[in-house]
């Protein structure tokens, strides 16, 4: 059923909007044409005399708690490079890593791991490995003097990304590889309790790149 | 090459750790570059953070929980962008942790209500300026930073972002949740009113700019 509109509806629809004014009206046409967001002469002379009046330095305890706060934090100088701490953890660790337990069973399985890679890196430009849940077992035989009993470990790769190329020196190019994946080892205790363990890690691996 | 020759390949090819790229300094390349990185950019994080939260101890303590949530994302991998993302993250992370704070912070409230907090908390600021002042020129940063202030928020925290930050108003908008276009137009309005603010210390001389 329609409305039939009443005497009032129509006074009020008789009614016009205000026209807009000159400057809206320039702001809504600038931005159709896309250049509202252009500074004018003016506005550009003034920002760069404000611009020129420099923020205060951070206090100095602020600047130190905030570089241990990013401590070993990988800096992407861009894209394509990373550059890494020394002290990083023993994801990063340089020569010979200092071996926790579970990382000393995870040793049993890095050839099948790097197996499970290699897999999956497949020569091509392609910038984004992505290789999704894989699981990778591998027996482990338990040290006699050990207070707990591994009885099983699993390493299940999550994901593999080609972080890009990094040159060092004589020129050659190496490809960084980054890793995601996580340890699970059971053991046993002295009374045969079961216990599982999950170590969540990200490795980084930079293979020699060849250069036609 | 197929599959299995390149496999080959790489099994007998030397497989270096990430400390391989290293430079051969005392210095880790990556504390050197974020030491420089924070030389540069964290003076006008913390004016921004400052600005947000017009407290100069709670403006620390949201710049460091928001590089310690930029952090986070690194390590674990799940950051999008390289650093040029870097700071586009941080300046909408400060403004939500100020959100954040002021809403849950009754220390502000305390203040608010204690007048002496209040003087002592002017003059902790006085200390502590919001520009540096180049050349002697103590006037001309202490009036824009009374200028910034008296400013509404929606205005100064897109000036700050645009002139100290040297943001876009693209970046500037993703920030702060608006338009491109609606960021410009608090730009302009912001920098009239600023303007109106330091115009009679121009006109008095007071001014260098």
């Amino acid at each position: 059923m329609s409305k039939i509109p009443t005497i009032n509806e129509q006074r009020l629809a008789n009614l016009n909007p205000t026209g807009i004014d000159e400057d809206f009206l320039s702001r809504l046409t600038a931005s159709a044409e896309g250049i509202y967001a252009d500074l004018s002469e003016d506005e550009a002379a003034f920002e760069s005399k404000l611009r020129a009046i420099r923020p205060t330095t951070i206090p100095p305890g602020l600047s130190t708690l905030l570089l241990d706060t990013l401590g070993d934090t990988p800096f992407a100088v861009d894209g394509k490079i990373v550059l890494f701490n020394k002290a990083a953890s023993g994801v990063f660790a340089a020569g010979k890593p200092k071996r926790s337990f579970t990382s000393s069973l995870a040793a049993a399985a890095a050839v099948a791991l790097l197996g499970a890679i290699a897999a999956f890196m497949v020569p091509t430009d392609a910038p984004d490995v992505q290789v999704n849940t894989e699981d990778v077992s591998t027996p482990y035989k338990a040290p006699t003097s050990s207070p707990v009993a591994p009885v099983g470990f699993q390493r299940n790769l999550s994901d593999t990304r080609d972080e890009g190329v990094v040159w060092r020196g004589k020129n050659q190019p190496h490809r960084v590889l980054r890793l995601t994946y996580t340890d699970h080892v059971t053991v046993k205790d002295a009374d045969g309790n079961p216990v599982r363990i999950e170590r969540p890690q990200v490795e980084y691996m930079i293979i020699p790149e060849k250069i036609d | 090459m197929n599959k299995f020759e390149y496999l080959r390949r790489w099994e007998i090819t030397s497989i270096y750790r990430m400390t391989a790229i290293e430079a051969p300094t005392q210095s880790s390349p990556a504390a050197a570059a974020w030491r420089d990185w924070l030389k540069e950019h964290a003076p006008k994080l913390f004016l921004f953070a400052r600005n947000q939260t017009r407290n100069h101890e709670d403006a620390q303590d949201v710049l460091q929980d928001a590089i310690v949530k930029l952090v986070e994302k690194i390590r674990g991998g799940e950051f999008v962008g390289g650093q040029d993302a870097w700071q586009p993250y941080l300046y909408a992370t400060i403004r939500r942790l100020a959100i954040d704070l002021s809403r849950k912070d009754d220390r502000r409230k305390r203040r608010e209500n204690n007048v002496s907090a209040d003087i002592e908390a002017e003059q902790f600021e006085a200390f502590h300026p919001w520009f540096d002042s180049d050349g002697g020129d103590d006037e001309t940063r202490v009036q824009l930073e009374e200028a910034l202030k008296s400013l509404p928020e929606k205005f100064s925290e897109v000036i700050i972002m645009k002139i100290w930050g040297e943001r876009t108003f693209a970046e500037i908008g993703e920030a702060l949740e608006i338009s491109q276009n609606t960021a410009a137009s608090r730009y302009r309005y912001g920098l009239e009113a600023l303007k109106r603010e330091l115009g009679s210390a121009r006109r008095r001389g007071d001014l260098s700019i």
